[in-house]
Protein backbone atom coordinates (compact mmCIF):
# COMPACT_ATOMS: atom_id res chain seq x y z
CA UNK A 1 0.00 0.00 0.00
CA UNK A 2 1.09 3.22 -0.74
CA UNK A 3 2.63 4.98 2.43
CA UNK A 4 0.74 8.46 2.20
CA UNK A 5 -2.28 6.59 2.02
CA UNK A 6 -1.54 4.82 5.06
CA UNK A 7 -0.83 7.43 7.04
CA UNK A 8 -3.98 9.11 6.33
CA UNK A 9 -5.84 6.22 6.95
CA UNK A 10 -4.06 5.55 10.26
CA UNK A 11 -4.71 8.97 11.28
CA UNK A 12 -8.70 8.16 11.41
CA UNK A 13 -7.50 5.09 13.31
CA UNK A 14 -5.59 7.19 15.88
CA UNK A 15 -8.71 9.43 16.09
CA UNK A 16 -11.24 6.55 16.63
CA UNK A 17 -8.73 5.61 19.14
CA UNK A 18 -8.25 1.68 17.78
CA UNK A 19 -4.41 2.49 17.57
CA UNK A 20 -2.16 4.87 19.74
CA UNK A 21 0.25 7.30 17.84
CA UNK A 22 3.13 5.37 18.86
CA UNK A 23 1.44 2.34 17.12
CA UNK A 24 0.84 4.35 13.95
CA UNK A 25 4.64 5.12 13.27
CA UNK A 26 5.79 1.82 13.89
CA UNK A 27 2.92 0.19 11.57
CA UNK A 28 4.45 3.01 9.25
CA UNK A 29 8.02 2.17 9.82
CA UNK A 30 7.55 -1.30 8.37
CA UNK A 31 7.04 0.30 4.90
CA UNK A 32 9.52 1.70 3.44
CA UNK A 33 8.45 4.38 0.52
CA UNK A 34 9.14 2.69 -2.77
CA UNK A 35 12.28 3.72 -4.62
CA UNK A 36 10.64 4.88 -7.77
CA UNK A 37 14.17 5.24 -9.74
CA UNK A 38 14.35 2.12 -11.10
CA UNK A 39 11.43 3.96 -13.78
CA UNK A 40 13.91 6.49 -15.19
CA UNK A 41 16.49 3.31 -15.43
CA UNK A 42 13.95 1.29 -17.37
CA UNK A 43 12.67 4.14 -19.74
CA UNK A 44 16.48 4.85 -20.46
CA UNK A 45 16.85 1.33 -21.45
CA UNK A 46 14.09 2.05 -23.71
CA UNK A 47 14.92 4.64 -25.78
CA UNK A 48 18.10 3.59 -25.85
CA UNK A 49 17.12 -0.01 -27.43
CA UNK A 50 15.22 1.92 -29.76
CA UNK A 51 17.25 4.45 -30.73
CA UNK A 52 20.56 1.96 -31.18
CA UNK A 53 17.96 -0.04 -33.78
CA UNK A 54 16.78 2.70 -35.14
CA UNK A 55 20.33 3.56 -36.12
CA UNK A 56 21.09 0.50 -37.46
CA UNK A 57 18.66 0.13 -40.02
CA UNK A 58 19.08 4.16 -41.25
CA UNK A 59 22.10 4.00 -43.30
CA UNK A 60 25.25 4.86 -42.20
CA UNK A 61 26.20 5.90 -45.12
CA UNK A 62 30.16 5.52 -46.01
CA UNK A 63 30.95 3.61 -42.88
CA UNK A 64 32.60 0.58 -44.35
CA UNK A 65 30.94 -2.95 -43.39
CA UNK A 66 33.81 -4.22 -40.83
CA UNK A 67 33.87 -1.71 -38.95
CA UNK A 68 30.60 -1.07 -38.64
CA UNK A 69 30.28 -4.30 -37.10
CA UNK A 70 33.11 -4.33 -34.42
CA UNK A 71 31.45 -0.74 -33.15
CA UNK A 72 28.35 -2.59 -32.77
CA UNK A 73 30.33 -5.91 -30.93
CA UNK A 74 32.48 -4.11 -29.04
CA UNK A 75 29.66 -1.98 -27.49
CA UNK A 76 27.39 -4.88 -26.89
CA UNK A 77 30.35 -6.42 -25.39
CA UNK A 78 30.87 -3.25 -23.02
CA UNK A 79 27.34 -3.48 -22.31
CA UNK A 80 27.51 -7.09 -21.18
CA UNK A 81 30.74 -6.92 -19.02
CA UNK A 82 29.36 -3.53 -17.47
CA UNK A 83 26.23 -5.26 -16.40
CA UNK A 84 28.04 -8.00 -15.20
CA UNK A 85 30.41 -6.36 -12.91
CA UNK A 86 26.92 -3.99 -12.07
CA UNK A 87 24.94 -6.99 -11.09
CA UNK A 88 27.46 -9.00 -9.47
CA UNK A 89 28.58 -6.06 -7.22
CA UNK A 90 24.92 -5.43 -6.02
CA UNK A 91 24.27 -9.37 -4.97
CA UNK A 92 28.41 -9.50 -3.25
CA UNK A 93 26.44 -6.69 -0.55
CA UNK A 94 23.53 -8.77 0.08
CA UNK A 95 23.64 -11.92 0.68
CA UNK A 96 19.78 -12.39 0.21
CA UNK A 97 19.81 -11.78 -3.55
CA UNK A 98 19.83 -15.17 -4.37
CA UNK A 99 16.25 -15.00 -4.69
CA UNK A 100 15.14 -14.30 -8.26
CA UNK A 101 15.17 -10.74 -8.47
CA UNK A 102 11.98 -8.64 -8.85
CA UNK A 103 12.13 -4.86 -11.15
CA UNK A 104 10.49 -2.83 -8.06
CA UNK A 105 13.44 -3.41 -5.52
CA UNK A 106 14.64 -0.35 -3.52
CA UNK A 107 17.72 0.47 -2.82
CA UNK A 108 19.14 -1.95 -5.30
CA UNK A 109 21.01 0.81 -7.27
CA UNK A 110 23.78 -1.11 -9.21
CA UNK A 111 21.54 -3.87 -9.42
CA UNK A 112 19.57 -2.00 -11.43
CA UNK A 113 22.13 -0.89 -13.14
CA UNK A 114 23.60 -4.54 -13.82
CA UNK A 115 20.03 -5.11 -15.19
CA UNK A 116 19.37 -2.18 -17.84
CA UNK A 117 23.16 -3.37 -19.37
CA UNK A 118 22.76 -7.05 -19.61
CA UNK A 119 19.28 -6.18 -21.59
CA UNK A 120 20.99 -3.81 -23.57
CA UNK A 121 23.45 -6.20 -24.26
CA UNK A 122 20.80 -8.58 -25.39
CA UNK A 123 19.23 -5.71 -27.62
CA UNK A 124 22.50 -5.11 -28.93
CA UNK A 125 22.77 -8.43 -29.92
CA UNK A 126 20.02 -8.63 -32.03
CA UNK A 127 20.48 -5.37 -33.55
CA UNK A 128 23.96 -6.48 -34.88
CA UNK A 129 22.29 -9.80 -36.26
CA UNK A 130 20.18 -7.27 -38.05
CA UNK A 131 22.86 -5.65 -39.16
CA UNK A 132 24.26 -8.11 -40.91
CA UNK A 133 21.53 -8.95 -42.60
CA UNK A 134 21.13 -5.94 -43.66
CA UNK A 135 24.43 -4.95 -44.62
CA UNK A 136 25.02 -8.04 -46.72
CA UNK A 137 21.40 -8.42 -48.42
CA UNK A 138 20.53 -11.85 -47.33
CA UNK A 139 16.92 -12.54 -47.51
CA UNK A 140 15.53 -14.94 -45.25
CA UNK A 141 12.83 -17.34 -45.80
CA UNK A 142 11.87 -18.14 -42.55
CA UNK A 143 12.15 -16.27 -39.37
CA UNK A 144 15.89 -17.96 -38.30
CA UNK A 145 17.30 -14.56 -37.08
CA UNK A 146 14.41 -14.02 -34.04
CA UNK A 147 15.18 -17.64 -33.32
CA UNK A 148 18.57 -17.05 -32.67
CA UNK A 149 17.50 -14.09 -30.94
CA UNK A 150 15.27 -15.83 -28.97
CA UNK A 151 17.46 -18.72 -27.88
CA UNK A 152 20.63 -16.20 -26.82
CA UNK A 153 17.41 -14.84 -24.48
CA UNK A 154 16.86 -18.11 -23.17
CA UNK A 155 20.25 -19.06 -22.14
CA UNK A 156 21.27 -15.73 -20.56
CA UNK A 157 18.13 -15.68 -18.55
CA UNK A 158 19.16 -19.08 -17.42
CA UNK A 159 22.44 -17.05 -16.02
CA UNK A 160 20.84 -13.62 -14.62
CA UNK A 161 17.19 -14.30 -13.57
CA UNK A 162 16.40 -10.92 -15.03
CA UNK A 163 12.64 -10.55 -15.32
CA UNK A 164 12.99 -7.80 -17.54
CA UNK A 165 14.69 -9.60 -20.00
CA UNK A 166 12.55 -12.31 -19.83
CA UNK A 167 9.64 -10.51 -20.62
CA UNK A 168 11.60 -8.94 -23.42
CA UNK A 169 12.81 -12.39 -24.67
CA UNK A 170 9.38 -13.96 -24.39
CA UNK A 171 7.98 -10.43 -26.56
CA UNK A 172 10.70 -11.62 -29.40
CA UNK A 173 9.67 -15.27 -29.30
CA UNK A 174 5.73 -14.17 -29.82
CA UNK A 175 6.62 -11.43 -32.56
CA UNK A 176 8.76 -13.87 -34.54
CA UNK A 177 5.65 -16.12 -34.97
CA UNK A 178 3.67 -13.26 -36.06
CA UNK A 179 5.98 -12.10 -38.12
CA UNK A 180 6.64 -15.73 -39.98
CA UNK A 181 3.06 -15.41 -40.66
CA UNK A 182 2.68 -11.96 -41.83
CA UNK A 183 6.14 -12.31 -44.07
CA UNK A 184 6.04 -16.06 -45.16
CA UNK A 185 2.81 -17.18 -44.25
CA UNK A 186 3.73 -19.94 -42.31
CA UNK A 187 3.47 -21.40 -38.13
CA UNK A 188 6.76 -21.96 -37.40
CA UNK A 189 7.12 -25.10 -35.18
CA UNK A 190 10.51 -24.13 -34.09
CA UNK A 191 9.22 -21.05 -32.57
CA UNK A 192 6.50 -22.56 -30.63
CA UNK A 193 8.55 -25.36 -29.55
CA UNK A 194 10.99 -22.95 -27.78
CA UNK A 195 7.98 -21.31 -26.80
CA UNK A 196 6.42 -24.05 -25.02
CA UNK A 197 9.68 -26.26 -23.51
CA UNK A 198 12.01 -22.83 -23.24
CA UNK A 199 10.28 -20.59 -21.64
CA UNK A 200 7.32 -22.42 -20.76
CA UNK A 201 9.94 -24.01 -18.16
CA UNK A 202 10.99 -20.67 -16.53
CA UNK A 203 7.31 -19.83 -16.61
CA UNK A 204 6.09 -22.45 -14.52
CA UNK A 205 8.57 -23.04 -12.20
CA UNK A 206 9.47 -18.97 -11.53
CA UNK A 207 5.15 -18.27 -11.19
CA UNK A 208 6.15 -14.53 -11.55
CA UNK A 209 2.28 -12.88 -12.53
CA UNK A 210 3.74 -10.92 -15.29
CA UNK A 211 5.29 -13.85 -17.22
CA UNK A 212 1.85 -15.75 -16.55
CA UNK A 213 0.05 -13.35 -18.55
CA UNK A 214 2.24 -12.66 -21.00
CA UNK A 215 2.58 -16.46 -21.59
CA UNK A 216 -0.70 -17.02 -22.04
CA UNK A 217 -1.36 -14.03 -24.35
CA UNK A 218 1.36 -15.45 -26.45
CA UNK A 219 0.19 -19.01 -26.44
CA UNK A 220 -3.78 -17.42 -27.61
CA UNK A 221 -2.08 -15.42 -30.01
CA UNK A 222 0.23 -18.43 -31.62
CA UNK A 223 -3.09 -20.84 -31.62
CA UNK A 224 -5.03 -17.72 -33.66
CA UNK A 225 -1.99 -17.78 -36.02
CA UNK A 226 -1.86 -21.71 -35.94
CA UNK A 227 -5.75 -21.65 -37.30
CA UNK A 228 -5.46 -19.17 -39.59
CA UNK A 229 -2.18 -19.84 -41.42
CA UNK A 230 -2.06 -23.57 -41.32
CA UNK A 231 -5.52 -25.06 -40.40
CA UNK A 232 -8.30 -24.62 -43.67
CA UNK A 233 -11.49 -24.37 -41.14
CA UNK A 234 -11.48 -21.60 -38.52
CA UNK A 235 -12.93 -23.88 -36.24
CA UNK A 236 -10.32 -25.75 -35.57
CA UNK A 237 -9.35 -22.63 -33.00
CA UNK A 238 -12.43 -23.75 -30.38
CA UNK A 239 -10.85 -27.19 -30.46
CA UNK A 240 -7.01 -25.60 -29.40
CA UNK A 241 -8.47 -22.86 -27.04
CA UNK A 242 -10.06 -25.95 -25.36
CA UNK A 243 -7.01 -27.33 -24.85
CA UNK A 244 -5.69 -24.40 -23.38
CA UNK A 245 -8.15 -23.74 -20.92
CA UNK A 246 -7.97 -27.43 -19.43
CA UNK A 247 -4.44 -26.88 -19.03
CA UNK A 248 -5.41 -24.40 -17.22
CA UNK A 249 -7.48 -26.70 -15.45
CA UNK A 250 -5.16 -29.26 -14.66
CA UNK A 251 -2.00 -26.83 -13.74
CA UNK A 252 -1.37 -26.83 -10.08
CA UNK A 253 0.09 -23.26 -10.22
CA UNK A 254 -2.82 -20.98 -9.04
CA UNK A 255 -1.53 -17.97 -10.52
CA UNK A 256 -0.55 -20.03 -13.89
CA UNK A 257 -4.10 -21.25 -13.78
CA UNK A 258 -5.97 -18.05 -13.59
CA UNK A 259 -3.91 -16.59 -16.49
CA UNK A 260 -4.57 -19.57 -18.63
CA UNK A 261 -8.29 -19.66 -17.89
CA UNK A 262 -8.72 -16.49 -18.10
CA UNK A 263 -7.16 -15.51 -21.13
CA UNK A 264 -8.41 -18.49 -22.89
CA UNK A 265 -12.23 -17.71 -22.04
CA UNK A 266 -11.66 -14.37 -22.95
CA UNK A 267 -9.80 -15.14 -26.28
CA UNK A 268 -13.00 -17.80 -26.86
CA UNK A 269 -15.66 -15.30 -26.55
CA UNK A 270 -14.21 -12.43 -28.56
CA UNK A 271 -14.14 -15.09 -31.28
CA UNK A 272 -17.32 -16.35 -30.80
CA UNK A 273 -18.03 -12.67 -31.44
CA UNK A 274 -16.67 -12.68 -34.75
CA UNK A 275 -18.15 -15.85 -35.73
CA UNK A 276 -21.36 -14.75 -35.00
CA UNK A 277 -20.59 -11.80 -37.57
CA UNK A 278 -19.27 -14.16 -40.42
CA UNK A 279 -21.70 -16.86 -39.84
CA UNK A 280 -24.26 -14.59 -41.39
CA UNK A 281 -22.17 -13.97 -44.77
CA UNK A 282 -23.00 -16.17 -47.68
CA UNK A 283 -19.20 -16.19 -49.32
CA UNK A 284 -18.10 -17.35 -45.74
CA UNK A 285 -20.68 -19.90 -45.73
CA UNK A 286 -19.80 -20.95 -49.16
CA UNK A 287 -16.09 -21.99 -47.78
CA UNK A 288 -17.64 -23.52 -44.72
CA UNK A 289 -16.71 -27.69 -44.70
CA UNK A 290 -17.93 -29.13 -41.69
CA UNK A 291 -14.75 -32.24 -41.14
CA UNK A 292 -16.10 -34.91 -39.01
CA UNK A 293 -12.75 -35.60 -37.67
CA UNK A 294 -13.14 -31.78 -35.82
CA UNK A 295 -16.52 -33.12 -33.90
CA UNK A 296 -14.96 -36.66 -33.14
CA UNK A 297 -11.78 -34.86 -31.04
CA UNK A 298 -13.55 -31.88 -29.69
CA UNK A 299 -16.05 -34.55 -28.62
CA UNK A 300 -13.94 -36.40 -26.79
CA UNK A 301 -11.66 -33.59 -25.48
CA UNK A 302 -14.97 -31.49 -24.31
CA UNK A 303 -16.70 -34.61 -22.26
CA UNK A 304 -13.22 -35.40 -20.27
CA UNK A 305 -13.04 -31.53 -19.45
CA UNK A 306 -17.28 -32.13 -18.66
CA UNK A 307 -15.66 -35.08 -15.94
CA UNK A 308 -12.75 -33.16 -14.95
CA UNK A 309 -14.51 -29.84 -13.94
CA UNK A 310 -18.11 -31.86 -12.45
CA UNK A 311 -15.65 -33.02 -10.15
CA UNK A 312 -13.14 -30.48 -9.38
CA UNK A 313 -15.82 -27.52 -9.46
CA UNK A 314 -19.26 -27.76 -10.37
CA UNK A 315 -20.03 -23.67 -9.93
CA UNK A 316 -17.55 -23.79 -13.36
CA UNK A 317 -19.26 -25.95 -15.71
CA UNK A 318 -20.70 -23.14 -17.44
CA UNK A 319 -16.90 -22.29 -19.01
CA UNK A 320 -17.73 -25.39 -21.72
CA UNK A 321 -20.49 -23.90 -22.87
CA UNK A 322 -18.38 -21.27 -24.78
CA UNK A 323 -16.53 -23.99 -26.36
CA UNK A 324 -19.63 -26.01 -28.05
CA UNK A 325 -19.68 -25.27 -31.85
CA UNK A 326 -22.78 -24.37 -33.23
CA UNK A 327 -21.58 -23.55 -36.75
CA UNK A 328 -23.17 -26.20 -38.71
CA UNK A 329 -26.92 -25.62 -37.65
CA UNK A 330 -28.98 -23.26 -38.90
CA UNK A 331 -29.41 -19.77 -37.52
CA UNK A 332 -26.34 -20.37 -35.45
CA UNK A 333 -25.40 -17.15 -34.79
CA UNK A 334 -28.62 -16.42 -32.69
CA UNK A 335 -27.36 -19.61 -30.44
CA UNK A 336 -23.84 -18.21 -30.17
CA UNK A 337 -25.30 -15.07 -28.98
CA UNK A 338 -27.29 -17.17 -26.50
CA UNK A 339 -24.50 -19.07 -25.49
CA UNK A 340 -22.26 -16.12 -25.07
CA UNK A 341 -25.38 -14.11 -23.08
CA UNK A 342 -25.91 -17.42 -20.63
CA UNK A 343 -22.68 -17.35 -20.04
CA UNK A 344 -21.76 -13.06 -19.20
CA UNK A 345 -25.36 -13.81 -17.03
CA UNK A 346 -24.24 -16.57 -15.40
CA UNK A 347 -21.17 -14.99 -13.81
CA UNK A 348 -22.95 -11.41 -12.72
CA UNK A 349 -25.36 -13.37 -10.82
CA UNK A 350 -22.39 -15.33 -8.99
CA UNK A 351 -19.82 -12.87 -8.93
CA UNK A 352 -22.77 -10.66 -7.34
CA UNK A 353 -24.23 -13.14 -4.85
CA UNK A 354 -20.45 -14.56 -4.20
CA UNK A 355 -19.18 -10.89 -3.95
CA UNK A 356 -16.32 -12.48 -5.90
CA UNK A 357 -14.63 -9.68 -7.68
CA UNK A 358 -12.66 -11.62 -10.41
CA UNK A 359 -16.04 -13.33 -11.20
CA UNK A 360 -17.74 -10.18 -11.21
CA UNK A 361 -15.16 -8.78 -14.18
CA UNK A 362 -15.28 -11.54 -16.11
CA UNK A 363 -19.43 -11.01 -16.04
CA UNK A 364 -18.93 -7.49 -16.49
CA UNK A 365 -16.75 -7.95 -19.31
CA UNK A 366 -18.61 -10.40 -21.02
CA UNK A 367 -21.44 -9.13 -20.53
CA UNK A 368 -20.70 -5.74 -22.27
CA UNK A 369 -19.31 -7.59 -25.26
CA UNK A 370 -22.24 -10.05 -25.82
CA UNK A 371 -24.13 -6.76 -25.30
CA UNK A 372 -22.30 -4.94 -28.00
CA UNK A 373 -22.27 -8.10 -30.34
CA UNK A 374 -26.09 -8.06 -30.30
CA UNK A 375 -26.24 -3.97 -30.86
CA UNK A 376 -23.81 -4.20 -33.56
CA UNK A 377 -26.20 -7.24 -35.40
CA UNK A 378 -29.80 -6.23 -35.63
CA UNK A 379 -28.98 -1.82 -35.05
CA UNK A 380 -25.96 -1.44 -37.09
CA UNK A 381 -27.57 -1.20 -40.46
CA UNK A 382 -30.65 0.12 -39.79
CA UNK A 383 -29.79 2.62 -37.51
CA UNK A 384 -27.80 5.96 -38.31
CA UNK A 385 -24.15 6.11 -36.97
CA UNK A 386 -24.45 8.76 -34.76
CA UNK A 387 -27.10 6.97 -33.17
CA UNK A 388 -25.13 4.12 -32.64
CA UNK A 389 -22.90 5.66 -30.69
CA UNK A 390 -25.57 8.05 -28.89
CA UNK A 391 -27.88 4.40 -28.42
CA UNK A 392 -24.64 2.41 -27.09
CA UNK A 393 -23.31 4.95 -24.42
CA UNK A 394 -26.85 5.27 -23.16
CA UNK A 395 -27.24 1.47 -23.17
CA UNK A 396 -23.95 1.38 -21.15
CA UNK A 397 -25.44 4.20 -18.70
CA UNK A 398 -28.13 1.43 -18.42
CA UNK A 399 -26.69 -1.55 -17.47
CA UNK A 400 -23.72 0.31 -14.89
CA UNK A 401 -27.07 1.82 -13.48
CA UNK A 402 -28.42 -1.88 -12.82
CA UNK A 403 -25.58 -3.38 -11.54
CA UNK A 404 -24.75 -0.61 -9.24
CA UNK A 405 -28.27 -1.02 -7.65
CA UNK A 406 -28.03 -4.84 -7.33
CA UNK A 407 -24.27 -4.25 -6.02
CA UNK A 408 -26.23 -1.80 -3.46
CA UNK A 409 -28.82 -4.23 -2.62
CA UNK A 410 -26.54 -6.44 -2.24
CA UNK A 411 -24.62 -4.92 0.34
CA UNK A 412 -26.90 -3.18 2.23
CA UNK A 413 -29.97 -5.24 2.11
CA UNK A 414 -33.21 -4.47 1.11
CA UNK A 415 -33.79 -2.00 3.14
CA UNK A 416 -31.04 0.11 2.57
CA UNK A 417 -29.32 -0.68 6.08
CA UNK A 418 -26.06 -1.99 5.87
CA UNK A 419 -25.99 -5.73 7.12
CA UNK B 1 30.72 -20.76 -12.08
CA UNK B 2 27.78 -18.16 -12.85
CA UNK B 3 30.70 -16.16 -14.05
CA UNK B 4 32.32 -18.67 -16.39
CA UNK B 5 28.55 -19.57 -17.97
CA UNK B 6 27.96 -16.10 -18.24
CA UNK B 7 31.14 -15.31 -20.42
CA UNK B 8 30.21 -18.47 -22.72
CA UNK B 9 26.94 -17.58 -23.57
CA UNK B 10 28.60 -13.72 -24.75
CA UNK B 11 31.97 -15.74 -26.49
CA UNK B 12 28.47 -17.75 -27.96
CA UNK B 13 27.19 -14.48 -29.50
CA UNK B 14 29.98 -12.97 -30.82
CA UNK B 15 31.08 -16.45 -32.14
CA UNK B 16 27.66 -16.70 -33.98
CA UNK B 17 27.92 -13.18 -35.40
CA UNK B 18 31.74 -13.84 -36.44
CA UNK B 19 30.17 -17.00 -38.19
CA UNK B 20 27.66 -15.39 -40.20
CA UNK B 21 29.76 -12.81 -41.11
CA UNK B 22 32.48 -15.31 -42.19
CA UNK B 23 29.95 -17.28 -44.49
CA UNK B 24 28.72 -14.09 -45.64
CA UNK B 25 32.36 -12.50 -46.93
CA UNK B 26 33.31 -15.47 -48.67
CA UNK B 27 30.15 -15.02 -51.33
CA UNK B 28 32.75 -13.56 -54.21
CA UNK B 29 34.24 -17.18 -54.22
CA UNK B 30 31.01 -19.75 -52.89
CA UNK B 31 28.12 -17.88 -54.64
CA UNK B 32 26.55 -18.98 -57.64
CA UNK B 33 26.40 -16.32 -59.85
CA UNK B 34 23.20 -15.69 -62.50
CA UNK B 35 21.96 -13.41 -64.96
CA UNK B 36 18.08 -11.97 -65.06
CA UNK B 37 16.81 -10.13 -67.22
CA UNK B 38 14.27 -7.43 -66.01
CA UNK B 39 11.25 -5.75 -67.75
CA UNK B 40 10.87 -2.39 -69.05
CA UNK B 41 8.31 -1.47 -66.49
CA UNK B 42 4.52 -1.10 -66.91
CA UNK B 43 4.48 0.86 -63.15
CA UNK B 44 6.90 4.26 -63.24
CA UNK B 45 8.60 3.49 -59.72
CA UNK B 46 10.37 0.64 -61.56
CA UNK B 47 13.87 0.98 -63.20
CA UNK B 48 13.94 4.29 -61.61
CA UNK B 49 16.80 5.31 -59.68
CA UNK B 50 16.06 6.49 -55.33
CA UNK B 51 18.97 7.96 -54.26
CA UNK B 52 20.98 5.50 -56.31
CA UNK B 53 18.87 2.47 -55.93
CA UNK B 54 17.17 1.02 -58.30
CA UNK B 55 13.37 -1.07 -58.17
CA UNK B 56 12.85 -3.41 -61.18
CA UNK B 57 10.55 -6.29 -62.42
CA UNK B 58 12.43 -9.06 -63.70
CA UNK B 59 11.22 -11.13 -66.31
CA UNK B 60 11.39 -14.38 -63.58
CA UNK B 61 9.04 -12.18 -61.23
CA UNK B 62 5.86 -13.28 -63.85
CA UNK B 63 5.53 -16.88 -64.32
CA UNK B 64 2.80 -18.29 -66.28
CA UNK B 65 0.01 -20.78 -65.21
CA UNK B 66 1.39 -23.94 -66.93
CA UNK B 67 4.72 -23.60 -65.34
CA UNK B 68 3.35 -24.13 -61.95
CA UNK B 69 2.95 -27.55 -59.82
CA UNK B 70 0.36 -26.41 -57.60
CA UNK B 71 -3.34 -25.44 -57.30
CA UNK B 72 -3.39 -21.71 -58.12
CA UNK B 73 -3.52 -19.54 -56.50
CA UNK B 74 -1.57 -19.93 -53.84
CA UNK B 75 -1.73 -17.72 -50.20
CA UNK B 76 0.09 -14.41 -50.33
CA UNK B 77 3.57 -14.51 -49.04
CA UNK B 78 3.92 -18.75 -49.48
CA UNK B 79 7.45 -19.39 -50.29
CA UNK B 80 7.73 -21.09 -53.49
CA UNK B 81 11.02 -22.81 -55.02
CA UNK B 82 11.43 -21.62 -59.02
CA UNK B 83 13.53 -23.84 -60.98
CA UNK B 84 15.60 -21.57 -63.44
CA UNK B 85 17.19 -22.81 -66.60
CA UNK B 86 20.26 -21.27 -68.39
CA UNK B 87 19.14 -20.13 -72.42
CA UNK B 88 21.65 -20.25 -74.88
CA UNK B 89 22.62 -16.29 -74.71
CA UNK B 90 23.27 -17.70 -70.66
CA UNK B 91 20.31 -15.88 -69.05
CA UNK B 92 18.21 -17.76 -66.55
CA UNK B 93 14.82 -18.27 -67.55
CA UNK B 94 11.46 -20.14 -65.62
CA UNK B 95 11.06 -23.78 -66.39
CA UNK B 96 8.53 -24.27 -63.42
CA UNK B 97 7.69 -23.59 -59.59
CA UNK B 98 6.41 -24.97 -56.95
CA UNK B 99 5.38 -25.30 -53.50
CA UNK B 100 7.59 -28.38 -52.48
CA UNK B 101 11.25 -28.47 -52.72
CA UNK B 102 13.15 -28.45 -55.84
CA UNK B 103 16.74 -29.45 -56.84
CA UNK B 104 18.81 -28.26 -59.66
CA UNK B 105 20.14 -31.40 -61.95
CA UNK B 106 22.66 -29.78 -63.55
CA UNK B 107 24.85 -26.66 -63.80
CA UNK B 108 22.32 -24.51 -66.27
CA UNK B 109 20.04 -24.73 -64.00
CA UNK B 110 19.52 -22.94 -60.45
CA UNK B 111 16.83 -23.22 -57.76
CA UNK B 112 15.92 -19.89 -56.76
CA UNK B 113 13.49 -19.27 -53.24
CA UNK B 114 10.93 -16.64 -53.17
CA UNK B 115 7.33 -15.57 -51.99
CA UNK B 116 4.49 -15.95 -54.07
CA UNK B 117 2.40 -12.49 -54.45
CA UNK B 118 -1.30 -12.35 -56.51
CA UNK B 119 -2.74 -13.89 -59.61
CA UNK B 120 -2.87 -11.07 -62.36
CA UNK B 121 -6.28 -11.88 -64.25
CA UNK B 122 -5.90 -9.31 -66.99
CA UNK B 123 -2.20 -10.73 -67.84
CA UNK B 124 -2.44 -14.00 -66.98
CA UNK B 125 0.32 -14.26 -64.64
CA UNK B 126 1.40 -15.68 -61.32
CA UNK B 127 3.89 -13.02 -59.54
CA UNK B 128 6.56 -14.10 -57.07
CA UNK B 129 8.48 -11.29 -55.54
CA UNK B 130 12.37 -12.84 -54.71
CA UNK B 131 13.95 -9.78 -52.70
CA UNK B 132 16.60 -9.03 -55.40
CA UNK B 133 14.15 -6.47 -57.28
CA UNK B 134 15.92 -3.83 -55.29
CA UNK B 135 19.14 -3.01 -56.24
CA UNK B 136 21.38 -0.70 -54.16
CA UNK B 137 24.39 1.88 -55.38
CA UNK B 138 22.70 0.33 -58.73
CA UNK B 139 24.22 3.95 -59.74
CA UNK B 140 28.03 2.09 -59.28
CA UNK B 141 27.00 0.11 -62.65
CA UNK B 142 26.29 3.03 -65.32
CA UNK B 143 23.38 4.66 -65.83
CA UNK B 144 20.19 3.62 -67.23
CA UNK B 145 16.88 4.57 -68.27
CA UNK B 146 13.49 3.38 -67.03
CA UNK B 147 12.91 1.82 -70.22
CA UNK B 148 16.38 0.27 -70.90
CA UNK B 149 15.75 -3.65 -70.62
CA UNK B 150 18.85 -4.89 -68.80
CA UNK B 151 20.65 -8.10 -67.94
CA UNK B 152 21.51 -7.78 -63.94
CA UNK B 153 24.53 -10.33 -62.59
CA UNK B 154 23.75 -11.59 -59.09
CA UNK B 155 25.70 -13.96 -56.82
CA UNK B 156 23.45 -16.06 -54.73
CA UNK B 157 24.96 -17.39 -51.97
CA UNK B 158 23.57 -20.21 -49.66
CA UNK B 159 22.30 -18.42 -46.53
CA UNK B 160 19.90 -16.47 -48.64
CA UNK B 161 22.28 -13.58 -49.12
CA UNK B 162 22.92 -11.63 -52.99
CA UNK B 163 25.02 -9.85 -54.45
CA UNK B 164 24.66 -7.37 -57.53
CA UNK B 165 28.07 -7.65 -59.47
CA UNK B 166 26.93 -6.34 -62.88
CA UNK B 167 24.60 -4.03 -64.51
CA UNK B 168 24.47 -4.06 -68.31
CA UNK B 169 22.31 -3.22 -71.32
CA UNK B 170 20.52 -6.16 -73.26
CA UNK B 171 21.58 -6.26 -76.93
CA UNK B 172 25.07 -4.13 -76.01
Amino acid sequence: MNKGKLRKEGEKWVNDGIITDEQLEAILNNYVKRDQSYLLVLFAVFLMGIGVLIFIFSDWAQVPHLSRLSVMVISMLILYIAGHYFYNRSSGKNAELNNPVSLVDPDRRSQIYGISFIVLGFIFFGATLFLILNMYQVIFFNVWPFIIWSIVGLLLYSVYEISLLFVFALLITIFSQIYSALAFSTFNLIVFLIFIFGYFHYVFHRAKPIFNYFFAIGLSIQILIATLVELDQYYWFIFLTLLMYMLGEIIPKKALKQAFIYVSLLSIYIFKMYESFLLQEEYFLNDLIVEPSFFIVLGIVWIGAFIYQWKQNRSELINLLLFIPFFFIPYSYVFIILSMFIFSIYWLIVGFQSKHDNKTIIGIVSFLICTFTVYIQFAWETLNKSLFFLLGGLLLFVISFILEKKRRRTEYGEGGHKK
Amino acid sequence: MKRILFYLIIMLQVIVIGFLTYQFEKIDRTGHQIKIQTLSPDFPVYGDFIDGDMYVEYDINKIQEDRWEDSLPLDYHTPVFVLLQEDKTGVFRVRHASTDKIEAKNDNEFVLKGTYHYYDQERDFHYVNYGLEHIKQADQFGTFKPRDELIVTILIGKWGQYKVVGIDKWNE
